[in-house]
């Protein structure tokens, strides 16, 4: 049985293990971020498993490097960023990741939200979890609509202009790497968000404006408490809130499909 | 150490007092309060709302107790049932001046040495 690689990662300060079966892209990733490497263990952050066809992980595919198989990005929590049967579209996913740690906090009126995001031509969409986390984002769908998921684990956002603040990548050879179909790089955030997709409970009424803001107040990385509520409210009397009910699979896809309208 | 000051009965005489340096955002008839004692910020439904202007370090909670009880027109048990609630939870939101600090919350505080029986 092959045994998964492991890295570990020093960056912005921030300690973190990337562990994944496929050797390929621990070589490769052990010399795009050389200088982030560190000898010492650290906690998992980023999980790159490789599958093949018949479901199989690589530990049990009889060759050690199948090219045919589907490679899956998951965070330390088990959700899964990305799944691509082309590694490098994963490892784009991954790129954004680790770059958004080297970030500073952002000064006000920027402030930094823990949600996901979801790019079209002309604007973003803001989720707060678990929805695109439980059930896993399927890519294809979001293409189909015109959106692709941010791959960045949280959004600095202007709370005057409402934009997205884009950030580039300092590895050149992980910048190469192109974003798959459904997927925009952090180079790409730079759009107003105009609507919140909102987690439902079955038979729930929508939110209050209190209850928005309360949560994305909670949801804010920085600034003090007022500039977090603040920011928040600016958020929340601007943009469009839309409750999708947890649990069903396909309430995600029909409220951005309506949305689209 | 401290311990969580919870209100198992109201005391009628106890004169609940709002920490000073709470962030208060009112929002239709609800509010976000954020206490310099908590990390995360609380919602506060419109009765709590509303009992924000009414505990002033003054009234007794056998006043608050009276006041919610002819403001909302509720009988004397459940105003004192809604009293505690929302003193409960303003405490646990770090908002009265007698709450504590997250880090320092404990389930119970048991003593050192047992209390001789003498």
């Amino acid at each position: 049985m092959q045994a998964d690689q492991q890295l570990t990662l020093d960056i912005g300060g921030n300690r973190l293990r990337v562990t994944t079966s496929d050797h390929d892209s621990a070589d490769f990733l052990r010399r795009a971020l050389a200088d982030h490497v560190i000898e010492d263990d650290a906690l998992l952050g980023f999980k790159l498993a490789l599958t093949d066809p018949r479901g199989l992980t690589a530990h049990e595919t009889p060759t050690r490097r199948d090219q045919s198989g589907l490679c899956v990005l998951m965070d330390c929590t088990g959700a899964i960023l990305a799944r691509s049967s082309d590694r490098n579209v994963v490892l784009a996913a991954l790129t954004g990741h680790l770059a958004a740690l080297n970030l500073s906090a952002p000064r006000w009126p920027i402030s930094r939200y823990r949600l996901r995001a979801l790019i079209t031509s002309d604007h973003a969409v803001l989720v707060a979890a678990p929805l695109l986390t439980r059930p896993p984002v399927i890519e294809r769908r979001l293409a189909k609509l015109g959106y692709r998921v941010a791959d960045v684990p949280f959004v600095d956002i202007d709370a005057e202009s409402l934009m997205l603040q884009p950030f580039d990548i300092a590895w050149p050879a992980l910048a190469k790497l192109e974003s798959g179909s459904g997927h925009a790089s952090s180079r790409e955030l730079a759009q107003p968000v105009t609507k919140l997709l909102w987690p439902a409970r079955e038979n729930a009424s929508n939110p209050s404006p209190a209850q928005v803001v309360h949560a994305m107040a909670a949801a804010t990385l920085s600034g003090n408490h007022q500039q977090r509520i603040s920011g928040a409210e600016q958020l929340t009397e601007k943009i469009e809130v839309l409750p999708v009910r947890v649990g069903d699979d396909a309430a995600t896809y029909r409220v951005l499909q309506a949305g689209h309208r | 150490m401290a311990t969580r000051a919870s209100f198992p009965e109201v005391a009628s005489d106890f004169r609940p007092t709002l920490r000073e340096r709470t962030i208060v955002h009112r929002i239709g008839d609800e509010a976000v309060v954020w206490s310099d004692l908590r990390p995360e910020p609380t919602l506060l439904d419109p009765v709590a709302a509303v009992m924000l202007d009414v505990i002033d370090g003054l009234a007794t909670t056998a006043e608050l107790i009276d006041d919610v009880q002819s403001v909302l027109g509720i009988d004397h048990f459940a105003a004192r049932a809604q009293v505690k609630r929302v003193l409960n939870l303003f405490d646990d939101a770090g908002m009265l001046a007698s709450s504590v600090p997250a880090e320092l919350l404990l389930v119970e505080l048991r003593p050192l040495l047992p209390e001789p029986d003498w």
